[in-house]
Protein backbone atom coordinates (compact mmCIF):
# COMPACT_ATOMS: atom_id res chain seq x y z
CA UNK A 1 0.00 0.00 0.00
CA UNK A 2 2.73 2.01 0.57
CA UNK A 3 4.45 1.66 -2.24
CA UNK A 4 1.61 2.20 -4.37
CA UNK A 5 0.72 5.74 -2.42
CA UNK A 6 4.64 6.24 -3.48
CA UNK A 7 3.94 5.79 -6.99
CA UNK A 8 1.00 7.92 -7.43
CA UNK A 9 2.56 10.72 -5.47
CA UNK A 10 5.48 10.47 -7.96
CA UNK A 11 3.36 10.15 -10.85
CA UNK A 12 1.28 13.15 -10.11
CA UNK A 13 4.74 15.03 -9.33
CA UNK A 14 6.27 14.73 -12.56
CA UNK A 15 3.22 14.78 -14.58
CA UNK A 16 2.29 18.20 -16.28
CA UNK A 17 1.01 19.94 -12.97
CA UNK A 18 3.96 18.71 -11.43
CA UNK A 19 7.36 20.69 -10.62
CA UNK A 20 9.53 18.86 -13.00
CA UNK A 21 7.06 19.95 -16.11
CA UNK A 22 9.08 22.09 -18.62
CA UNK A 23 7.93 25.39 -19.46
CA UNK A 24 5.90 25.81 -22.39
CA UNK A 25 5.58 28.89 -24.18
CA UNK A 26 2.51 30.35 -23.48
CA UNK A 27 3.59 29.79 -19.92
CA UNK A 28 2.93 33.40 -17.87
CA UNK A 29 5.36 34.42 -16.12
CA UNK A 30 4.67 34.04 -12.60
CA UNK A 31 0.59 34.27 -11.75
CA UNK A 32 1.33 34.60 -8.74
CA UNK A 33 0.76 38.84 -9.14
CA UNK A 34 -2.57 37.63 -10.82
CA UNK A 35 -3.87 35.23 -7.56
CA UNK A 36 -2.26 36.60 -4.52
CA UNK A 37 -3.35 40.39 -5.17
CA UNK A 38 -7.36 39.77 -6.36
CA UNK A 39 -9.72 38.15 -4.38
CA UNK A 40 -10.50 34.81 -6.13
CA UNK A 41 -12.78 31.96 -6.62
CA UNK A 42 -11.59 28.61 -7.19
CA UNK A 43 -12.74 25.25 -7.42
CA UNK A 44 -11.53 22.44 -4.80
CA UNK A 45 -11.65 19.10 -5.32
CA UNK A 46 -10.42 16.57 -2.51
CA UNK A 47 -10.11 12.76 -1.90
CA UNK A 48 -9.90 11.44 1.73
CA UNK A 49 -9.45 14.14 4.63
CA UNK A 50 -12.39 13.01 7.15
CA UNK A 51 -14.37 15.28 4.62
CA UNK A 52 -15.79 12.76 2.33
CA UNK A 53 -14.31 10.30 0.08
CA UNK A 54 -14.39 12.84 -2.74
CA UNK A 55 -15.48 16.48 -2.00
CA UNK A 56 -16.22 19.16 -3.62
CA UNK A 57 -17.60 22.84 -3.58
CA UNK A 58 -16.62 26.55 -4.21
CA UNK A 59 -14.46 28.41 -2.63
CA UNK A 60 -12.54 31.70 -2.22
CA UNK A 61 -9.39 33.42 -1.88
CA UNK A 62 -9.22 36.23 0.09
CA UNK A 63 -7.45 39.17 -0.51
CA UNK A 64 -3.41 39.70 0.06
CA UNK A 65 -3.57 35.68 -0.17
CA UNK A 66 -3.61 34.80 3.68
CA UNK A 67 -6.36 32.98 4.05
CA UNK A 68 -9.15 30.89 2.13
CA UNK A 69 -12.33 29.68 2.80
CA UNK A 70 -14.53 26.91 1.03
CA UNK A 71 -18.02 24.76 1.31
CA UNK A 72 -17.74 21.64 0.45
CA UNK A 73 -20.05 18.48 -0.29
CA UNK A 74 -18.53 15.10 0.49
CA UNK A 75 -19.31 11.69 0.14
CA UNK A 76 -18.45 8.05 0.62
CA UNK A 77 -20.02 5.57 -0.90
CA UNK A 78 -21.17 2.48 1.22
CA UNK A 79 -18.57 0.63 -0.92
CA UNK A 80 -15.75 2.52 0.76
CA UNK A 81 -17.17 3.35 4.35
CA UNK A 82 -19.63 0.48 4.79
CA UNK A 83 -22.60 3.32 4.77
CA UNK A 84 -23.08 6.06 2.95
CA UNK A 85 -21.98 9.34 4.22
CA UNK A 86 -22.54 12.89 3.25
CA UNK A 87 -21.15 15.72 4.91
CA UNK A 88 -20.75 19.54 4.06
CA UNK A 89 -17.81 21.05 5.55
CA UNK A 90 -16.61 24.18 5.73
CA UNK A 91 -12.47 24.40 5.15
CA UNK A 92 -10.49 27.49 6.64
CA UNK A 93 -6.91 27.50 5.62
CA UNK A 94 -4.16 29.86 6.57
CA UNK A 95 -1.16 30.32 4.28
CA UNK A 96 1.93 30.37 6.81
CA UNK A 97 4.53 30.60 4.07
CA UNK A 98 5.29 31.17 0.45
CA UNK A 99 8.48 30.10 -1.39
CA UNK A 100 8.45 31.03 -4.57
CA UNK A 101 10.40 27.80 -6.71
CA UNK A 102 10.00 29.35 -10.19
CA UNK A 103 8.03 31.83 -12.75
CA UNK A 104 5.27 29.27 -12.63
CA UNK A 105 5.50 27.98 -9.14
CA UNK A 106 5.04 28.85 -5.67
CA UNK A 107 4.86 26.02 -2.83
CA UNK A 108 2.62 27.56 0.26
CA UNK A 109 2.41 25.47 3.23
CA UNK A 110 -0.76 26.03 5.18
CA UNK A 111 -2.68 24.68 8.22
CA UNK A 112 -6.70 24.46 7.72
CA UNK A 113 -9.64 23.76 9.77
CA UNK A 114 -12.68 22.43 8.98
CA UNK A 115 -15.86 22.30 10.57
CA UNK A 116 -17.76 19.22 9.13
CA UNK A 117 -21.20 18.27 9.64
CA UNK A 118 -22.91 14.50 8.98
CA UNK A 119 -26.08 15.26 7.33
CA UNK A 120 -28.50 12.56 6.86
CA UNK A 121 -26.58 10.05 9.05
CA UNK A 122 -27.24 8.47 12.27
CA UNK A 123 -25.12 11.34 14.48
CA UNK A 124 -27.42 13.88 15.78
CA UNK A 125 -26.85 17.65 15.81
CA UNK A 126 -29.57 18.55 18.42
CA UNK A 127 -30.63 15.90 21.00
CA UNK A 128 -33.13 13.65 19.95
CA UNK A 129 -36.38 13.78 21.70
CA UNK A 130 -36.29 10.55 23.00
CA UNK A 131 -33.49 11.40 25.55
CA UNK A 132 -33.21 13.95 29.11
CA UNK A 133 -31.79 17.24 28.29
CA UNK A 134 -28.32 17.10 28.79
CA UNK A 135 -27.63 13.75 28.41
CA UNK A 136 -25.02 14.40 25.85
CA UNK A 137 -23.54 17.46 25.90
CA UNK A 138 -21.62 17.77 22.62
CA UNK A 139 -23.39 17.52 19.06
CA UNK A 140 -22.17 13.91 17.39
CA UNK A 141 -22.82 14.97 14.09
CA UNK A 142 -19.82 17.95 13.94
CA UNK A 143 -16.40 17.75 13.92
CA UNK A 144 -13.51 20.05 13.61
CA UNK A 145 -11.05 18.22 10.96
CA UNK A 146 -7.60 20.35 11.82
CA UNK A 147 -5.40 19.79 8.79
CA UNK A 148 -1.48 20.69 7.76
CA UNK A 149 -0.39 20.52 4.23
CA UNK A 150 1.83 21.71 1.59
CA UNK A 151 0.45 23.15 -1.74
CA UNK A 152 2.39 23.89 -5.39
CA UNK A 153 0.57 26.82 -6.65
CA UNK A 154 1.52 26.81 -10.35
CA UNK A 155 0.34 29.42 -13.38
CA UNK A 156 -1.57 27.38 -16.18
CA UNK A 157 -0.74 28.66 -19.89
CA UNK A 158 -2.40 31.78 -21.19
CA UNK A 159 -3.98 30.23 -23.82
CA UNK A 160 -6.15 28.00 -20.95
CA UNK A 161 -9.20 28.99 -19.10
CA UNK A 162 -7.79 28.54 -15.63
CA UNK A 163 -5.68 30.91 -14.38
CA UNK A 164 -3.48 28.41 -12.11
CA UNK A 165 -4.25 25.51 -9.79
CA UNK A 166 -3.12 24.60 -6.71
CA UNK A 167 -1.86 20.60 -5.88
CA UNK A 168 -1.89 19.67 -2.31
CA UNK A 169 -1.55 17.02 0.08
CA UNK A 170 -1.76 17.13 3.79
CA UNK A 171 -2.56 15.75 7.22
CA UNK A 172 -5.84 15.67 8.93
CA UNK A 173 -7.01 14.32 12.11
CA UNK A 174 -9.94 14.62 14.07
CA UNK A 175 -11.22 16.78 17.14
CA UNK A 176 -11.64 14.29 19.61
CA UNK A 177 -8.97 12.21 18.04
CA UNK A 178 -6.35 15.22 19.14
CA UNK A 179 -8.17 14.85 22.96
CA UNK A 180 -7.48 11.36 23.05
CA UNK A 181 -3.78 11.63 22.02
CA UNK A 182 -3.69 14.13 24.53
CA UNK A 183 -4.38 12.21 27.61
CA UNK A 184 -3.30 8.82 26.60
CA UNK A 185 0.13 7.14 25.75
CA UNK A 186 -2.22 4.38 24.32
CA UNK A 187 -2.76 6.48 21.27
CA UNK A 188 -0.14 7.04 19.01
CA UNK A 189 0.06 9.54 16.76
CA UNK A 190 -0.39 7.37 13.31
CA UNK A 191 -3.52 5.74 15.04
CA UNK A 192 -5.12 9.68 14.98
CA UNK A 193 -3.50 10.54 11.81
CA UNK A 194 -4.26 10.22 7.62
CA UNK A 195 -3.43 11.80 4.57
CA UNK A 196 -5.86 13.62 1.83
CA UNK A 197 -4.80 15.31 -1.61
CA UNK A 198 -6.60 17.47 -3.76
CA UNK A 199 -6.49 20.36 -6.26
CA UNK A 200 -7.96 23.59 -6.92
CA UNK A 201 -9.22 25.29 -9.81
CA UNK A 202 -8.63 29.18 -10.21
CA UNK A 203 -10.83 29.69 -13.32
CA UNK A 204 -11.28 32.42 -15.77
CA UNK A 205 -8.64 34.59 -16.96
CA UNK B 1 15.57 24.39 -9.38
CA UNK B 2 13.80 21.60 -10.04
CA UNK B 3 15.91 18.78 -7.71
CA UNK B 4 14.97 21.85 -4.89
CA UNK B 5 11.32 21.82 -5.80
CA UNK B 6 11.33 18.07 -5.69
CA UNK B 7 13.10 18.02 -2.24
CA UNK B 8 11.12 20.48 -1.26
CA UNK B 9 7.77 19.53 -2.26
CA UNK B 10 7.39 15.73 -2.72
CA UNK B 11 9.65 14.35 -0.29
CA UNK B 12 8.00 16.27 2.44
CA UNK B 13 4.77 14.57 0.86
CA UNK B 14 6.09 11.40 0.75
CA UNK B 15 7.25 11.61 4.56
CA UNK B 16 3.78 12.64 5.51
CA UNK B 17 2.18 10.02 4.12
CA UNK B 18 4.41 7.58 5.15
CA UNK B 19 4.16 8.70 9.35
CA UNK B 20 0.57 8.67 8.43
CA UNK B 21 0.32 5.02 7.27
CA UNK B 22 -1.05 3.22 9.55
CA UNK B 23 -4.36 4.01 7.70
CA UNK B 24 -3.42 5.90 4.82
CA UNK B 25 -6.12 7.47 3.77
CA UNK B 26 -9.70 8.41 6.56
CA UNK B 27 -12.29 9.44 4.31
CA UNK B 28 -14.66 9.93 7.20
CA UNK B 29 -15.07 9.43 11.57
CA UNK B 30 -18.40 8.22 10.64
CA UNK B 31 -16.98 5.03 8.74
CA UNK B 32 -18.36 1.57 9.41
CA UNK B 33 -16.24 -0.48 7.32
CA UNK B 34 -14.26 -2.94 10.12
CA UNK B 35 -11.27 -4.81 8.61
CA UNK B 36 -11.36 -8.17 8.12
CA UNK B 37 -9.01 -9.06 11.19
CA UNK B 38 -11.18 -7.57 13.91
CA UNK B 39 -14.77 -9.51 12.90
CA UNK B 40 -15.80 -12.20 15.00
CA UNK B 41 -14.00 -11.08 18.25
CA UNK B 42 -16.23 -12.60 20.45
CA UNK B 43 -16.88 -15.94 18.56
CA UNK B 44 -12.75 -16.20 18.48
CA UNK B 45 -12.67 -14.90 22.58
CA UNK B 46 -15.17 -17.85 23.28
CA UNK B 47 -13.27 -20.57 21.15
CA UNK B 48 -10.31 -19.69 23.33
CA UNK B 49 -12.58 -19.03 26.34
CA UNK B 50 -14.20 -23.00 25.96
CA UNK B 51 -10.68 -24.22 25.52
CA UNK B 52 -9.98 -23.19 29.23
CA UNK B 53 -13.22 -24.46 30.34
CA UNK B 54 -12.60 -26.50 33.18
CA UNK B 55 -15.90 -28.00 34.25
CA UNK B 56 -14.56 -30.30 36.81
CA UNK B 57 -13.53 -27.16 38.75
CA UNK B 58 -16.49 -25.05 39.08
CA UNK B 59 -14.51 -22.21 40.93
CA UNK B 60 -13.78 -18.70 38.64
CA UNK B 61 -13.47 -15.57 38.87
CA UNK B 62 -14.12 -12.96 35.85
CA UNK B 63 -12.95 -9.58 35.75
CA UNK B 64 -15.47 -6.46 35.01
CA UNK B 65 -14.34 -3.44 33.25
CA UNK B 66 -17.03 -0.74 32.60
CA UNK B 67 -17.47 2.87 30.73
CA UNK B 68 -14.07 2.95 29.61
CA UNK B 69 -14.68 5.31 27.08
CA UNK B 70 -11.97 7.12 26.03
CA UNK B 71 -9.86 6.19 29.08
CA UNK B 72 -6.74 4.08 27.03
CA UNK B 73 -4.31 4.90 29.52
CA UNK B 74 -6.80 3.64 32.87
CA UNK B 75 -7.92 0.60 30.71
CA UNK B 76 -4.65 -0.55 29.78
CA UNK B 77 -3.59 -0.14 33.60
CA UNK B 78 -6.79 -2.75 34.05
CA UNK B 79 -5.77 -4.90 31.60
CA UNK B 80 -2.14 -4.79 32.62
CA UNK B 81 -3.63 -5.46 36.56
CA UNK B 82 -5.36 -8.28 35.10
CA UNK B 83 -2.73 -9.54 33.28
CA UNK B 84 -0.44 -10.23 36.33
CA UNK B 85 -2.88 -11.60 37.95
CA UNK B 86 -3.55 -15.53 37.62
CA UNK B 87 -6.65 -16.61 38.93
CA UNK B 88 -8.74 -14.37 36.32
CA UNK B 89 -10.63 -16.61 33.46
CA UNK B 90 -11.81 -13.90 31.36
CA UNK B 91 -13.17 -10.50 31.04
CA UNK B 92 -16.10 -9.04 30.58
CA UNK B 93 -17.05 -5.41 29.04
CA UNK B 94 -20.35 -4.79 30.50
CA UNK B 95 -20.48 -1.56 27.52
CA UNK B 96 -20.03 2.06 27.07
CA UNK B 97 -16.44 0.76 25.43
CA UNK B 98 -16.64 4.30 22.92
CA UNK B 99 -17.21 7.67 23.54
CA UNK B 100 -18.95 8.10 20.58
CA UNK B 101 -19.48 4.77 18.53
CA UNK B 102 -16.75 6.47 15.87
CA UNK B 103 -14.22 3.31 14.41
CA UNK B 104 -11.30 4.78 15.36
CA UNK B 105 -12.32 4.62 18.76
CA UNK B 106 -13.21 0.64 18.40
CA UNK B 107 -9.63 0.24 16.99
CA UNK B 108 -8.34 2.19 19.77
CA UNK B 109 -10.39 -0.05 22.41
CA UNK B 110 -9.45 -3.14 20.20
CA UNK B 111 -5.46 -2.42 20.31
CA UNK B 112 -5.63 -2.19 24.19
CA UNK B 113 -7.82 -5.17 24.71
CA UNK B 114 -4.95 -7.17 22.52
CA UNK B 115 -2.91 -6.84 25.20
CA UNK B 116 -5.27 -8.89 27.67
CA UNK B 117 -3.87 -12.23 28.20
CA UNK B 118 -7.33 -13.79 28.83
CA UNK B 119 -10.62 -13.54 26.26
CA UNK B 120 -12.30 -10.81 26.94
CA UNK B 121 -16.29 -10.59 25.98
CA UNK B 122 -18.49 -7.50 25.54
CA UNK B 123 -22.28 -6.26 25.74
CA UNK B 124 -22.99 -3.22 24.23
CA UNK B 125 -23.35 0.40 25.53
CA UNK B 126 -25.61 3.71 24.58
CA UNK B 127 -22.08 5.09 23.67
CA UNK B 128 -21.63 2.64 21.43
CA UNK B 129 -24.93 2.98 19.39
CA UNK B 130 -24.20 6.68 18.74
CA UNK B 131 -23.48 7.24 14.92
CA UNK B 132 -22.59 4.30 13.05
CA UNK B 133 -21.63 2.29 15.92
CA UNK B 134 -24.14 -0.31 16.29
CA UNK B 135 -23.45 -1.36 12.67
CA UNK B 136 -19.31 -1.28 14.21
CA UNK B 137 -19.78 -3.41 16.67
CA UNK B 138 -21.78 -6.23 15.07
CA UNK B 139 -19.03 -5.94 12.40
CA UNK B 140 -16.48 -7.23 15.10
CA UNK B 141 -18.09 -8.54 17.78
CA UNK B 142 -21.14 -10.20 16.69
CA UNK B 143 -25.08 -9.94 17.89
CA UNK B 144 -26.01 -7.60 20.31
CA UNK B 145 -27.43 -10.47 22.33
CA UNK B 146 -25.75 -13.52 22.80
CA UNK B 147 -25.09 -16.18 25.65
CA UNK B 148 -22.59 -18.84 27.00
CA UNK B 149 -21.61 -20.90 29.12
CA UNK B 150 -18.44 -21.04 31.35
CA UNK B 151 -17.83 -24.28 34.08
CA UNK B 152 -21.26 -24.83 34.37
CA UNK B 153 -22.69 -21.27 34.65
CA UNK B 154 -24.49 -19.41 32.16
CA UNK B 155 -24.20 -16.19 31.01
CA UNK B 156 -26.28 -14.06 29.01
CA UNK B 157 -25.19 -10.88 27.39
CA UNK B 158 -28.27 -8.65 27.29
CA UNK B 159 -28.89 -5.57 24.69
CA UNK B 160 -31.03 -3.07 26.61
CA UNK B 161 -30.35 0.16 25.02
CA UNK B 162 -33.36 2.62 23.63
CA UNK B 163 -32.26 5.42 23.17
CA UNK B 164 -29.66 5.74 20.85
CA UNK B 165 -30.80 2.50 19.23
CA UNK B 166 -34.87 3.16 19.25
CA UNK B 167 -35.95 -0.16 19.43
CA UNK B 168 -37.74 -2.09 22.27
CA UNK B 169 -35.02 -4.31 24.65
CA UNK B 170 -35.95 -7.63 23.54
CA UNK B 171 -37.64 -9.37 26.75
CA UNK B 172 -38.67 -11.89 24.52
CA UNK B 173 -35.26 -13.22 23.45
CA UNK B 174 -34.05 -13.04 27.07
CA UNK B 175 -37.16 -14.65 28.77
CA UNK B 176 -35.93 -17.41 26.10
CA UNK B 177 -31.89 -17.27 26.50
CA UNK B 178 -33.48 -17.63 30.32
CA UNK B 179 -35.09 -20.65 29.98
CA UNK B 180 -33.44 -22.74 27.26
CA UNK B 181 -31.37 -25.31 27.62
CA UNK B 182 -27.51 -25.33 26.33
CA UNK B 183 -27.25 -26.23 22.80
CA UNK B 184 -23.90 -27.32 23.87
CA UNK B 185 -24.67 -29.32 26.86
CA UNK B 186 -28.51 -29.95 26.67
CA UNK B 187 -28.70 -28.67 30.22
CA UNK B 188 -30.90 -26.26 31.93
CA UNK B 189 -29.92 -26.98 35.49
CA UNK B 190 -26.70 -24.25 35.55
CA UNK B 191 -25.16 -23.83 38.80
CA UNK B 192 -26.09 -20.17 37.96
CA UNK B 193 -27.04 -17.82 35.51
CA UNK B 194 -25.96 -14.33 34.98
CA UNK B 195 -27.23 -11.64 33.20
CA UNK B 196 -25.12 -8.58 31.93
CA UNK B 197 -26.92 -5.16 30.18
CA UNK B 198 -24.94 -1.80 30.18
CA UNK B 199 -28.20 0.46 31.82
CA UNK B 200 -29.25 -1.08 34.96
CA UNK B 201 -33.08 -1.86 35.11
CA UNK B 202 -33.70 1.10 37.76
CA UNK B 203 -32.22 3.74 35.84
CA UNK B 204 -35.08 6.29 34.33
CA UNK B 205 -34.81 4.70 30.68
CA UNK B 206 -35.71 1.62 31.69
CA UNK B 207 -38.01 2.19 34.91
CA UNK B 208 -41.13 1.30 32.78
CA UNK B 209 -39.93 -1.87 32.27
CA UNK B 210 -37.74 -2.27 35.67
CA UNK B 211 -40.29 -4.92 37.77
CA UNK B 212 -40.43 -6.73 34.54
CA UNK B 213 -36.94 -7.83 34.24
CA UNK B 214 -36.90 -8.49 38.10
CA UNK B 215 -39.19 -10.64 37.59
CA UNK B 216 -37.51 -12.60 35.03
CA UNK B 217 -35.00 -12.89 37.17
CA UNK B 218 -36.46 -13.84 39.77
CA UNK B 219 -38.64 -16.34 37.82
CA UNK B 220 -35.27 -17.97 36.44
CA UNK B 221 -33.21 -18.09 39.25
CA UNK B 222 -30.66 -15.22 39.04
CA UNK B 223 -28.64 -14.42 41.40
CA UNK B 224 -26.69 -11.91 39.97
CA UNK B 225 -27.63 -8.85 37.34
CA UNK B 226 -24.26 -6.87 36.09
CA UNK B 227 -24.44 -3.42 34.15
CA UNK B 228 -22.62 -0.41 33.60
CA UNK B 229 -23.57 3.16 33.36
CA UNK B 230 -23.35 4.74 36.27
CA UNK B 231 -18.99 4.65 36.16
CA UNK B 232 -19.50 3.92 39.92
CA UNK B 233 -18.98 0.13 41.97
CA UNK B 234 -22.40 -0.46 43.38
CA UNK B 235 -23.78 -3.52 44.26
CA UNK B 236 -27.13 -4.14 46.14
CA UNK B 237 -29.82 -6.71 46.49
CA UNK B 238 -32.12 -2.97 46.17
CA UNK B 239 -35.59 -4.69 45.58
CA UNK B 240 -34.68 -7.69 48.68
CA UNK B 241 -35.75 -10.61 46.46
CA UNK B 242 -32.48 -12.08 46.85
CA UNK B 243 -31.40 -10.69 43.15
CA UNK B 244 -28.13 -8.70 43.71
CA UNK B 245 -27.79 -5.75 41.00
CA UNK B 246 -24.59 -4.24 40.46
CA UNK B 247 -22.70 -1.87 38.36
CA UNK B 248 -19.75 -2.31 37.44
CA UNK B 249 -17.30 0.74 38.23
CA UNK B 250 -14.81 2.70 34.99
CA UNK B 251 -11.41 2.57 35.08
CA UNK B 252 -11.17 5.90 35.11
CA UNK B 253 -11.77 5.76 38.94
CA UNK B 254 -8.64 3.49 39.00
CA UNK B 255 -11.15 0.36 39.90
CA UNK B 256 -12.27 -2.79 38.53
CA UNK B 257 -15.01 -5.65 39.57
CA UNK B 258 -13.83 -9.26 40.16
CA UNK B 259 -16.93 -11.80 40.19
CA UNK B 260 -15.82 -14.75 41.77
CA UNK B 261 -17.89 -18.16 41.15
CA UNK B 262 -18.16 -21.29 43.16
CA UNK B 263 -20.97 -23.97 42.62
CA UNK B 264 -23.07 -22.82 45.10
CA UNK B 265 -22.16 -18.75 45.73
CA UNK B 266 -21.37 -15.48 43.75
CA UNK B 267 -19.57 -12.50 44.67
CA UNK B 268 -18.56 -9.66 43.90
CA UNK B 269 -15.69 -7.29 44.84
CA UNK B 270 -13.77 -4.17 44.10
CA UNK B 271 -10.21 -3.91 42.74
CA UNK B 272 -8.16 -0.83 42.63
CA UNK B 273 -5.10 -0.93 41.18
Amino acid sequence: MKGLLLLILLTIATSGFGINASDSSGVPKFVESQLKLRPQLFVPIQFAGNIGWFSTGIGYSAKRDLYQLSFVYGYVPEQVAGIDIHTVTARNIFHLYRLPLNEQSVLIPYAAAGVSLEVGGRSFFTLPDNMSPGYYGFPKSLHLIPAIGCKLRRATPRRSNLKGVELFAEVTTVDVYIWYKTISREVRMPDILSASAGIHFFPGR
Amino acid sequence: MCGISFRLFVLPLITLLTFSCDRPFSYSPFEANVPEEWRNTTQKNLERLHASDTSSNPDFKVALISDNHYHYNDLADAVAHINGRDDISFVMLPGDITENGLQTEYELLYKVMRKCRVPYLTVIGNHDYLSNGGSIYSQIFGPFNYTFTFNDVKFIAFDNVIWEDPKEADYTWLESALSNTSEETGRSDYNHKIVISHIPPMDRQLIAKRDYFDSLMAAHGVKFSIHGHKHEYWSSPFLNNGITYTTVGSPSKRSYAVLTVTSDSLHMSKVDF
